[in-house]
């Protein structure tokens, strides 16, 4: 029987450009004042993604596919950079699949000791060499960190690997390995793998040269072993011992120390699973080093070894070369290699993490292993989470390398979570910070601050923050509720409760607020007060869309309001105040009217506590949403030929967007309505452009890229706050009195480009009403 | 059938008598079926022995199970090894069975107490 299953491999090469994963680009204007132009951002990287697929060298690793490590290749991770000390029984670097990448510096502890037929015959280290850093040839095997290199350590007691010996394991000592592992921390290795194992014990010399390295910044990776022994059955040299407790419930030494505050998170046990994903029945299990214990493909995945000749001397069906085969292997010997060269890549596509912070994101990102059954050597099922079998679960480079906890950009050097930032748009500025390409190709952080490219979906729509239509329920409610009206002289009183629709379903619903309207004249100045209805404006009014900027028509609004009008010779001046919420508007107006016609026009200043003009914009840049608005409006009624009356609103607007750095930011409004008696009603055609960002552009600072040191590159952009469309409401309505009691409303309204999207659907809406006194 | 020789096994038994019996083990589901030897390079002082382990789970849960090798068959490649509803400690349900590690064993066979082949181990796993 062979020691290990010989598999042939003859591959062609095929290679496949993958798509470019990084964004980068988009246009950057300079700002003002002018600072030292930033320093252009790398052009993204090509990614030269491996094949994978029946026949590649990716599938041919089998381990590779079970980590889906290609998700970590798609990101541009190789392994380059890296160099990963395999302290093992040396590895053959005139392997095809290995030439290259074991460096020169590479060493054997017992160089002087070791004589000729003192080699390794199994090929250890060059198996797990393999599975590390096997190279990108079109052919063999590909190493998880392919292109990363090896700094061979060979540290096996001389003799012990006495290839006569069918049964030979090699072995270590304690301080062969302490030498080891210095030799490494000395080469400025970014990872030691520890392929290897042994009952604990009390001599702390290979512990203390693993602190030695986590100390200075490297990442120990170690199996967990082989020693499982489940319950039952005889001890072979004892046939009269029962074995009474399962063997291999924790790590052996050294993995039995991972998770040990000494070691800083640095340190990580390996036990492996088979390739359908479950844990291999030889595996020791987590234990206590669960947090710092993950699986990894360790029975039947392919490596690199040495020439059949060596590994079955005679056998007839070795191949006639001398150069090194590829085998099936079996134990966390290879689960561990997989997890060092997954390290490997996270290092090497994100420079700026910290070892802890690399392993940590392996080891929170693993596929949760779980089990109905006990597991024999544990003798409890793999429960959800971390538990006493599995560990943290099985390694998955697609979670690991995808942003992990909250993500935010960096924004004017402040940090501004990604869902703050991607939010619905609508009111004045729509679309404006999509349309201008404000976030494509910035880089974004997850929790460990590695660096991702933002992409901003292509094709499709933005999602708008709400529709302009009205709530027609609502409007019903409305128009239903009960009113009650005094007047005594001067003064007047208006109340008006619209009608609660009872919607089963809902377990509470609030009452609408009453509305009211007070007017006390006083002399000939006239005082109003009123909460929920609108001031009296000479502008024609849209019964089914409203105003998404949150600021109300001319100088009305929903709120509370008072206003106070006296005459100035042919004028009449108002001084009005509105108030809502955060929202408040106050002003002064000029108005005269004459026969047949009225003008108003008003200077006004508005404020906006808890928005930017009906949505979302300085907070997606980090700051607080807060908006200062001084209006020019003018508003009019003419009566024309043909019984037709004209009426009309427009507003220009300055605003100033608190807490970025805007110019020239102006908004526009506008309504125009013709009305005119037909049919028995009263008909109405109103177009309607609500308050839109006309002019205005501000500028931010924001990483667009990483250096491989793992600086980020910063670069001022500067965006148009126009956004892509031009909302229009056009409404159409007739209403009619058919008797005293009766009234009979029929209105229909189309809305282009709402909340300025151009590539938003039209919305739009059919009325009907009918109602009477009953 | 021929016996087994070798030093391996440290214990036989004759192929048992009350093949079909309904208390016996042919009518239990084998759901995996491993055999491993532990070859991880070790440190020099582990003393370690290259034992070959056998582990039976079966859909038998709550029985106490054990393996007893069958003393026939002349292929040293071939183990066979018995499903009997003896308590030899194992945990329930499943049935363990460890020998020497010996390099020329190819398969393992899984035989109920009647004598039919419940599960086949086509090779050793040498878990380095």
């Amino acid at each position: 029987m062979r020691t290990a299953a010989l598999i042939a491999l003859c591959l062609p090469l095929a290679t496949t450009l993958g798509a470019c994963g990084g964004g980068g680009g988009g246009s950057a204007t300079p700002t003002v004042p002018n600072p030292p132009p930033p320093p252009p951002p790398p052009p993204p990287p090509v990614i030269d993604v491996p094949p994978t697929g029946p026949g590649s060298e990716y599938d041919n690793a089998e381990g590779l596919a079970v980590i889906k490590a290609v998700a970590a290749y798609e990101r541009g991770a190789t392994g380059e950079g890296m160099t990963i000390a395999v302290i093992d029984t040396g590895v053959d670097a005139t392997h095809p699949d290995l030439e290259g990448q074991v460096l020169a510096t590479s060493i054997d502890i017992f160089a002087s000791q070791r004589t000729d037929t003192d080699s390794d015959t199994s090929g250890h280290g060059t198996l797990v060499a393999g599975i590390i850093a096997a190279k990108r040839d079109g052919s063999g095997v590909l190493g998880v960190a392919f292109e990363s290199s090896i700094l061979s350590v060979r540290a096996d007691t001389p003799g012990s690997c006495d290839g006569a010996d069918a049964n030979a394991n090699c072995s270590y000592s304690d301080p062969a390995l302490s030498d080891a592992i210095d030799y490494a921390i000395a080469q400025d290795v970014q990872v030691i793998n520890l392929s290897l194992g042994g009952d604990p014990d009390n001599d702390p010399t290979l512990e203390n040269a693993i602190q030695r390295a986590t100390d200075a910044g490297i990442l120990v990776v170690t199996s967990a072993g082989n020693e499982a022994v489940p319950r039952g059955g005889s001890d072979p040299d004892d046939p009269e011992q029962t074995v009474t407790t399962p063997i291999g419930r924790s790590p052996t030494e050294p993995g039995n120390s991972a998770g040990q505050a000494r070691f800083g998170g640095r340190l990580v046990a390996v036990g492996s699973i088979d390739l359908d994903g479950v844990i291999s029945d030889f595996s020791n299990r987590a234990g206590s080093t669960q947090n710092f214990y993950i699986l990894a493909p360790g029975e039947g995945v392919v490596s690199t070894g040495p020439d059949d000749d060596v590994v079955f001397p005679g056998d007839a069906d070795n191949d006639a070369d001398t150069q090194g085969d590829y085998y099936r292997i079996s134990g966390t010997s290879f689960a561990a290699p997989h997890v060092a060269g997954a390290l490997a890549l996270m290092l090497d596509l994100f420079p700026n993490l910290t070892p802890e912070e690399a392993l940590a994101a392996l080891l929170e990102s693993a596929d949760d292993y779980v089990t109905t059954d006990p597991d024999p050597i544990a003798e409890v099922a793999a429960g959800p989470g971390t538990d006493i079998v599995s560990g943290v679960g099985i390694l998955n480079l697609e979670r690991a390398f995808a942003p992990q906890g909250a993500t935010s950009f960096t924004i004017n050097g402040r940090p501004v979570l990604t869902s703050n930032v991607v939010v619905p748009v609508g009111g004045a500025f729509g679309d404006a910070v999509e349309a201008s390409g404000a976030f494509d190709g910035l880089v974004f952080q997850d929790k460990f601050a590695r660096a991702y490219v933002y992409e901003a979906p292509v094709g499709l729509p933005v999602t708008a923050a709400s529709s302009p239509l009205i709530d027609l329920q609502g409007r019903a409610g409305m128009l239903l509720g009960r009113g009650a009206a005094v007047s005594i002289g001067t003064t007047s009183l208006t109340v008006h409760q619209p009608r609660v629709w009872e919607d089963r379903a809902a377990p509470y619903q609030v009452e609408p607020d009453a509305l009211y309207e007070l007017s006390l004249g006083i002399g000939g100045s006239t005082l109003s007060l009123g909460s929920g209805t609108d001031q009296p404006v000479l502008a024609p009014r849209l019964s089914l869309s409203r105003d998404l900027s949150g600021t109300g028509d001319a100088s009305s609004s929903e709120g509370s309001w008072a206003r106070f009008s006296h005459p100035l010779g042919a004028f009449e001046m108002d001084i009005f105040t509105v108030a809502n919420g955060g929202f408040s508007r106050s002003g002064v107006g000029l108005s005269r009217a004459g026969q047949g016609w009225a003008v108003r026009g008003a200077v006004a200043n508005l404020t906006q506590d808890d928005g930017a003009l009906g949505t979302r914009l300085q907070s997606r840049f980090g700051v607080a949403d807060r908006t200062a608005s001084t209006t020019y409006l003018i508003e009019g009624a003419v009566d024309l030929p043909l019984g037709l009356q004209a009426r009309g609103w427009a507003e220009m607007a300055a605003v100033d967007l608190d807490g970025l750095a805007t110019s020239d930011v102006w908004t526009s409004g506008w309504r125009a309505g013709i009305e005119r008696q037909a049919l028995g009603g009263q008909f109405a055609l109103i177009a309607d452009q609500p308050r839109r960002a006309e002019a205005g552009d501000f500028s931010f600072s924001t990483p667009v890229g990483i250096e491989r040191s793992g600086e980020l590159i910063i670069e001022e952009r500067t965006i148009s706050l126009t956004p892509s469309g031009r909302q229009r409401n056009y409404e159409a309505r007739w209403t009619a009195f058919l008797d005293d009691d009766t009234r009979l409303e029929a209105a229909a309204t189309l809305i282009v480009d709402p909340n300025h999207i151009a590539e938003a659907a039209d919305e739009s809406a059919v009325w009907i009403s009918l109602r009477s006194r009953w | 059938m021929a016996i087994i020789a070798g030093p391996m096994l440290t214990g036989c038994a004759l192929f048992p008598l009350n093949a079909g019996e309904t208390t016996g083990t042919c009518g239990i589901t084998v759901t995996r079926a491993s055999a491993w030897v532990n070859m991880m390079p070790a440190r020099e002082d582990a003393g370690r022995r290259n034992v070959m382990q056998v582990l039976v789970r079966t859909d038998a849960a709550g029985e106490k199970l054990a393996l007893e090798p069958v003393m026939h068959g002349d292929d040293p490649a071939t183990l066979r090894l018995v499903l009997t509803r003896e308590d030899a400690g194992s945990m329930a349900g499943q049935a363990v069975w460890r020998t020497a590690h010996d390099p020329s064993l190819e398969e393992i066979i899984i035989l109920c107490d009647g004598g039919d082949e419940l599960a086949r181990i086509d090779a050793v796993t040498l878990a380095r």
